[in-house]
């Protein structure tokens, strides 16, 4: 009756810790987020005139960013440039999207054309921002990034794949990832005492790995 | 009485007795197999969630939590029986289960896993497509998951003798403990595994790749090959599988393949070439005192395997059939043979000549 009540105990515990988890994994996730993030290192990397960039940050649809960095080979300083991003989907996406109805862009009210946009991004900290992309579609997009310095202008372009937002798994499945192998480990051996069920064989027969 | 003396003996020598350990039983063992088979499962959804999302979208991923518990719940039961056979009197370096000690390296490995690959996304960034393959802590990750499943199918093995014909109830256990053994491999092989999909070849040949198509087709085949049959030729050198068992296991690992790539015919398909090898398996009936029979079962398995393939879609003509010539196709199946010819070949080298110390070591090294 004793393991019975503990196994309870434990089995309460476990559901307990699953919903403790649940409810205050938002908080968890921004803590976590202090020391790890989910943004993408490299996103892509090309020479623009006589810069190489690297594209970092996040790509999502209806949420992304880039953050730029740019370096010179011949140490030309990369801290007063004009920097402009376009993007646009690709002729393929577009294709894509008009097979599948309109039903992706029809979420979104969006029609085609209107889904090529430019922005400028901000300097700061020895990088270049561009805080908000509403990528609108799953899709391959292109980005043709646009830098303006005192000899003109360079521009150079990339294609890029824009990851759909995971839905939040459902909330049974959430809660049985945790409960479940925690019931099955510990309901089992609990089955097993009261059964009378050994792990292990007696001893007489034990012998060498 | 002469074998008791030296039983006798045996056992009052210091390092006779450090190696002694307990025998886990079929409960023991089925409990832990089922939780590494969560492990498994949850990794398989954790990776479907990234061919359809792309990389983590929160750092704490909702997919991540039952193979992490699942985990800590194997951790748990071997510090569990090592507590307990401790106080049965075993000694505390010795009171993990056969088996299992390696098994228990290999949870703290994938701890370790764990703690590295926080690291890693915050020095890298997430990782998507190839990366999460090639990613090192990913890849340190497969390894322990690799070793932490070793230790049902070594307990199976010391429990029996060598060749000696598993009883039906420990076919479940069995398949189990084969499927959570190739599952890692063929996480790390991802992009490599023709089973899951239809033919990526019949995808890519109506573009213009055809040789790249040709390169993936054909490299998959024998990765995958080399994944499958290492672990069937260990499994089968050892002890004699029960009827249904080859059946079965492939159609289990069709079921997660099939998870992955979200593609139903993958768990058909796969299922069907299990039936091939069972049937393979059951004419050959490969043990190692047989190195003959035990080079055919590596020779005709995995044609077994790839000629089911081929014949599904060839048959049915799903995505336009086989887009290989025949020269191609008929190829790799015949190579798939080979290279399962060479893995037996290497298995059985050491026994071929009639020393029975050579049996002895090539066995051991089994």
């Amino acid at each position: 009756m004793q393991r019975i009540k503990l196994l309870a105990g434990l089995l309460l515990g476990a559901a307990l810790l699953a919903i403790v988890l649940i409810q205050g994994r938002a908080s968890i996730d921004e803590l976590a987020s202090r020391v790890s993030s989910t943004e993408e290192k490299i996103i892509n990397k090309l020479p623009i005139g006589p810069y190489y960039i690297t594209v970092e940050g996040e790509r999502f649809v209806d949420s992304g960013y880039f953050r730029i960095d740019v370096t010179s080979p011949n140490n030309v300083p990369t801290d007063q440039l004009d920097i402009v991003v376009d993007l646009e989907p690709t002729e393929w996406a577009l294709e894509e999207l008009a097979d599948s109805s309109g039903a992706a862009l029809a979420a979104t009210s969006i029609e085609p054309d209107s889904l090529a946009q430019t922005f400028v991004a901000e300097y700061r900290n020895g990088e270049y921002f561009v805080d908000s992309l509403p990528f609108h579609a799953a899709e391959e997009w292109l980005v043709n990034v646009r830098i303006t310095d005192s000899d003109g202008a360079h521009s150079g372009e990339f294609d890029t794949f824009v990851w759909p937002r995971s839905p939040e798994p459902p909330l049974p499945f959430v809660i049985g990832s945790i409960v479940l192998p925690i019931a099955i480990a510990i309901g089992t051996i609990g089955l097993f005492a009261m059964r009378g069920v050994r792990l292990m064989q007696p001893r007489q027969r034990e012998t060498t790995e | 009485m002469v074998g008791d003396l030296a039983t006798l003996l045996e056992l009052r020598r210091p390092a006779r007795r450090r190696t002694s350990k307990p025998i886990s039983t079929l409960a023991f063992d089925s409990l832990y197999a089922f939780l590494a088979l969560l492990v498994v499962i949850g990794i398989f959804i954790d990776v479907w969630s990234h061919t359809a999302f792309g990389p983590d979208q929160s750092v704490l991923s909702a997919y991540h939590f039952l193979f992490y518990t699942s985990m800590a719940m194997i951790g748990g039961l071997l510090l569990y029986v090592h507590t307990m056979n401790v106080r049965a009197g075993y000694r505390w370096d010795s009171a993990l289960p056969i088996g299992y000690g390696l098994s228990f390296a290999g949870v703290i490995l994938f701890g370790i896993f764990g703690v590295l690959d926080l690291t890693g996304h915050a020095l890298f960034g997430f990782e998507t497509g190839m990366e999460a393959i090639l990613s090192p802590s990913h890849n340190l990750g497969f390894l322990s998951l690799f070793v932490v499943a070793l230790g049902p199918a070594r307990a199976v093995f010391a429990r029996h003798s060598r060749g000696q014909t598993l009883p039906m109830r420990e076919m479940p256990l069995v398949v189990i403990a084969a499927v959570t053994l190739i599952s890692p491999l063929t996480f790390a092989m991802l992009g490599f595994t023709p089973l899951s999909d239809m033919p990526r070849a019949v995808q890519e040949m109506r573009g213009s790749a055809e040789g790249s198509a040709k390169a993936l087709e054909l490299g998959g085949i024998f990765v995958q090959t080399l994944v499958i049959m290492s672990m069937l030729l260990w499994f089968v050198s050892r002890v004699r599988l029960p009827k249904g068992a080859m059946t079965l296991l492939f159609a289990v690992y069709g079921l997660l393949l099939s998870v992955i790539s979200v593609y139903p015919l993958a768990f058909v398909v796969t299922a069907l070439a299990g039936i091939s090898v069972e049937i393979v398996y059951h004419l050959t009936q490969p043990a190692l005192d047989n190195p003959l029979r035990f080079r055919l079962f590596g020779l005709f398995a995995p044609m077994a395997i790839w000629a089911t393939y081929y014949a599904f879609y060839g048959f049915t003509g799903i995505g336009g059939g086989i887009w290989f010539t025949n020269y191609i196709w008929s190829g790799a199946i015949v190579q798939s043979g080979l290279f399962g010819f060479v893995l037996a070949f290497f298995a059985t080298m050491n026994l071929t000549s009639n020393s029975s110390e050579a049996y002895a070591l090539g066995a051991r090294e089994l």
